[in-house]
């Protein structure tokens, strides 16, 4: 039993603290990230089987944060805005050229992030030249270039 | 908030969601001071050794006090120091009980006792060859195996004992 309680904590405490940490946290994945992705993953391993070693106690682990995801998928799929709360929405970051400030803010994206983004999927490197920029629920951010230009 | 709605045109197959934009921010902004609130709460001692985690307590006529950490977390070592100072009698029993045994594994005693048994569920060291009219001290390495709060109970020879409360984050 002490597995599964183990499981199910370590799993909420990630998405609580993930939640936190905001949508595009670790989505860049410098080499620090990466580093400290590795750390994490670390510490969560000794909390998750603390002093079991077996196929079994592993068994368990996998099994229930397993079942928790699928749980947290069937309540993001039938209950009205769950999947927003956890998932975050879609956020619309530029219009025509123009930054939704008020929302740049909120999620904690700058110009530069959009830059970057356009830069990288579309090689564009002027604002003015973004039709949309969209947050998306994973944290990427899609790029519609202006038609004109495109 | 209103102008938020107001620029944002609807684009085919994005729903926008102003509720769950403003919970993400607060999530944020909350979650931030919260995260520092915890963190602040483990310097000083809330989760394991620290300010308000070390203690010191002793007995009625002074003859035994014990050092050891009100927080503690599971499976993890904590020290548990037992002092007699001045104590002027040899043998010494020392009588370590309450639920100490059933919560915790003793992993070192030092020093060593020249005798050590379980009596009624308490765990019992004698030392023979203790220096009178010196302070006595005894170290106890333990592991808590179990979560939660329990009372751990000290006393030496017929004195006056002591009890003193833990708590073991899981």
């Amino acid at each position: 039993m002490e597995m599964i309680l183990r499981a199910v904590a370590i799993y909420l405490i990630l998405l609580v603290v993930f939640k936190i940490a905001g949508r595009r946290a670790l989505l860049q994945m410098t080499s620090f990230d990466l580093i400290l992705l590795l750390i994490i993953s670390e510490a969560t391993q000794q909390a998750l089987l603390g002093e079991d070693f077996s196929v079994t106690g592993a068994m368990l682990t996998i099994i229930t944060l397993v079942v928790i995801d699928m749980l947290f998928g069937v309540a993001k799929k039938y209950i009205s805005g769950a999947e927003s709360m956890l998932d975050g929405s879609p956020v619309i970051l530029v219009v025509h050229g123009e930054l939704q400030n008020d929302k740049l803010k909120k999620v904690d994206v700058s110009c530069d992030d959009i830059l970057v983004s356009a830069r990288q999927n579309h090689g564009i490197y002027q604002l003015e030249k973004i039709k949309y920029a969209i947050l998306e629920r994973n944290g990427h951010i899609s790029i519609i270039p202006e038609e004109s230009e495109s | 908030m209103a102008n938020v709605k107001e620029k944002s045109p609807p684009l085919p197959g994005v729903k926008q969601s102003h509720a769950a934009l403003q919970f993400e921010y607060n999530a944020r902004r909350f979650g931030f001071i919260l995260l520092l609130l915890i963190i602040t709460a483990a310097l000083s001692g809330l989760f394991s050794g620290g300010y308000f985690s070390d203690a010191t307590k002793n007995n009625a006529g002074n003859s035994l006090a014990v050092e050891y950490q009100r927080f503690g977390r599971l499976l993890s070592p904590v020290e548990l120091k037992i002092t007699l100072p001045g104590q002027n009698s040899a043998p010494l029993t020392l009588r370590i009980g309450g639920e100490y045994m059933a919560r915790t594994q003793t992993d070192n005693i030092w020093p060593q006792p020249d005798e050590m048994h379980s009596e009624g569920g308490e765990l019992v060291l004698v030392y023979q060859a203790a220096k009178t009219h010196n302070d006595f001290t005894v170290w106890l390495y333990t592991t808590p195996e179990q979560p939660g709060k329990f009372v751990t109970r000290v006393s030496v020879n017929n004195q006056p004992g002591l009890s003193f409360w833990q708590f073991i984050y899981p």
